[in-house]
């Protein structure tokens, strides 16, 4: 029960996290923007609206997987603070963490072969590109963090300020961090104006809906995952609030690299991920 | 071996801000082959205009395009007065030029802005913006429209300019040109930008030779072809212009090229609100009747040479052919896209500056063979579609 009243919660924070990012963004912009509570309005007309009848089992099932993949990510990371919820507190489940990540976007690439959208299969041709870069550093980040502190699960991460032991690493959660939650110069994933809206091209009604619930939530695990990491569990939630602020500045100054330059930067951080984790080992 | 397959881009992408289906056909992530399809906006504007008063056709032309509606005009009146013997006074020309330069600003600064959010920095989308916006204030200041002016007609102006509104068009463009030198810097020296526009869509001068390309597409591939230079017209014969050129023939070429021309704009109209005389008076009553003649002339439009072909029988128009310059600068597209990589192609084609829905023209076909209209056909101005 526990859980499920935490799951709700995370949501609802989550999609307030979207309407801040909209808004933060808004007025880098120099315009008012959408009041706060706007995406609660967007997922509540999508929710009302009919859902596709294309017939293929994948392209139905990848909303309702990716929401709940996120949610248990949000759950998994709450087990930090809230020490009650156990079923997700085990030893090293901070990898379980690392793979959850990929295996949400794994079912966006899934959901987007299986509508067959051009946009949305060159989407998935691009996050494959980027998944040997980002994903593979992401895991090595998250395995210096607990390796420096010498904890081996969330629950027991009580280091504050662990970005003064590691900070190659926190530089390089940051930077991954542009690509997990899409933000420009990283975001060629589901670049506008190039393949329209990338992995979800053909999705809309509900589908959508619960697709842009995981990716809201997937965002808040992230800066919470992050500021955990770097500040610890005290500032985790200024922190992630820290990081909408940020990324907003971020989407608002920088225009959007190609995409292989974006697979080279990747690569490079990648590379320098195995380095910081070897000099450890 | 990669399987050629299409990407579609259009005819509603978010990329394009008008109807326009490009078919790229795609190995991998790279263009090999681009199509354009049109015929989505297509208004028959030509159509519209044949048949009616030279001065109710000049109400219509005003209304081809929301962008560059006075340089329409412009080329409508330069032909018109031309083979009607029309003169103008010095304040009417300078008048005309102002309300034109205007609009090269506020047209390359919609382009700008556009071009940024292709990129994906949407803040200098916005700023841009905001810039542009000042400049449509001044339009309905001096025009009272802030899109279609219709501040012109046959020999005249609808009203004079008063020594207000020259002052303030000399503030406005001040503060203009505060901001736009920070906003070019940026795009001068963004890594990002320029990762992205330098060496991208590259054209040849020989390409754009051949292919006979118009406006800052061609200058940035150093071809001066500005009719403003070149043909001098109205009140740009009383004033100094140099045109804008860039060697390089690529996107970031052509950015800078339009960037710089605002500021070209911004001397021009300092130039002309200093030169109109400041006691005369726009004459009250514009010529009404035209009997008869033909013509061709053409203005600078901010896109490039706008030309227009008129024909006048019995004080009617029997034929008005429009070529607006993205026809002209058209052929080039698919040329540009071929090797380009899907990403990079919305940077291309939006640095090509495409104006579909004054563009779109109808060739009928006769036997699937040859088009209806041949040159000779054209100067004699028949109607067979």
């Amino acid at each position: 029960m526990l859980e499920f009243v935490l799951a709700l919660s995370f949501i609802v924070i989550s999609i307030f996290f979207a309407g801040l990012f909209r808004k933060f963004l808004a007025r880098m912009h120099n315009r008012v923007g959408p009041p706060v509570i706007q995406p609660f309005y967007d997922i509540i007309k999508l929710f009302s609206k009919k859902t596709s009848k294309y017939r293929n089992p994948i392209f139905h099932a990848v909303p309702y997987a990716s929401v709940i993949t996120s949610v248990v990510i949000l759950l998994l990371i709450s087990t930090a603070f809230i020490p009650t919820v156990s079923i997700f507190d085990f030893d090293y489940n901070f990898l379980v963490l690392g793979y959850l990540f990929i295996l949400v976007d794994t079912f966006y690439i899934f959901g987007a072969v299986a509508s067959r959208s051009p946009f949305a299969i060159q989407s998935s041709m691009r996050e494959l590109l980027l998944m040997l870069g980002y994903e593979l550093s992401f895991l090595m980040v998250l395995a210096v963090f607990f390796a420096k502190t010498g904890i081996l699960s969330l629950a027991d991460f009580d280091v504050e300020f662990a970005f003064m032991q590691a900070p190659l690493a926190s530089i390089l959660l940051v930077l991954i961090g542009f690509v997990i939650v899409r933000i420009t110069p990283f975001d060629v994933v589901n670049a506008e104006t190039e393949i329209s809206a990338g992995f979800f091209a053909e999705y809309y009604g509900k589908d959508l809906a619960l697709l842009e619930i995981a990716e809201f939530a997937k965002d808040l695990a992230f800066g919470l995952m992050a500021g955990l990491l770097l500040f610890g569990k005290m500032f985790a939630l200024p922190a992630a609030l820290g990081f909408v602020f940020f990324y907003a500045l971020m989407q608002a100054t920088s225009p959007r690299y190609c995409t292989f330059r974006t697979a080279k930067i990747f690569l490079i951080i990648a590379i320098l991920a195995f380095i910081d984790l070897f000099l450890l080992v | 071996m990669h399987k050629t397959c299409l990407f579609p881009i259009g005819p509603q992408h978010p990329s394009l801000k008008e109807p326009l289906f490009l078919k790229l056909y795609v190995e991998g992530t790279t263009v090999k082959d681009a199509v354009f399809d049109l015929g989505y906006a297509h208004r028959g504007v030509e159509e519209k205009l044949e048949g009616k008063q030279v001065d109710t056709a000049l109400h219509a032309v005003q209304r081809t395009c929301g962008i560059c509606s006075q340089c329409h005009t412009m080329a409508f009146l330069r032909t018109v007065e031309g083979f009607a013997g029309v003169e103008i006074p010095d304040r009417v020309a300078l008048q005309r030029v102002i309300v034109a330069e205007l609009e090269r600003i506020h047209s390359h600064m919609l382009w700008a802005g556009v071009m940024m959010h292709e990129l994906g920095l949407d803040t200098l989308f916005m700023y841009f913006m905001r810039e542009r916006e000042k400049v449509l204030d001044v339009f309905d200041e001096l025009t009272g429209n802030r899109v279609h002016h219709s501040s012109d007609l046959i020999g005249t102006s609808k009203r004079t300019f008063s020594e207000e509104n020259l002052e303030f068009v000399l503030t406005t463009i001040d503060s203009i040109k505060e901001n736009l030198v920070r906003y070019r810097k940026t795009v001068n020296s963004h890594d990002v930008i320029r990762d992205r526009c330098i060496g991208k869509g590259v054209i040849t001068k020989k390409d754009a030779q051949t292919f006979g390309l118009v406006g800052p597409v061609a200058r940035a591939c150093n071809i001066n072809n500005d009719v403003r230079v070149t043909s001098p017209y109205m009140g740009y014969k009383m004033l100094k212009l140099k045109s804008i050129m860039r060697k390089e023939g690529d996107a970031q070429a052509r950015t800078l090229v339009r960037l710089d021309e605002v500021f070209a704009s911004m001397d021009l109209l300092r130039q002309a609100c200093n030169q109109i005389p400041r006691k005369s008076k726009v004459p009250k009553y514009p010529v009404k009747r035209i009997a008869q003649g033909y013509g061709a002339g053409a203005s600078e439009a901010p896109r490039g040479e706008n030309f227009h072909f008129i024909k006048v029988v019995n004080g009617k128009t029997a034929r008005v052919k429009l070529r607006t310059p993205t026809l002209a600068n058209l052929v080039m597209f698919p040329e540009a896209v071929k090797g380009a990589d899907i990403t990079d192609v919305p940077v291309i084609v939006m640095s090509l500056d495409p104006c579909i829905s004054c563009m779109e023209r109808v060739a009928v076909v006769k036997d699937g063979k040859t088009e209806i209209w041949t040159s000779h056909e054209l100067f004699r101005g028949e109607k067979k579609c």
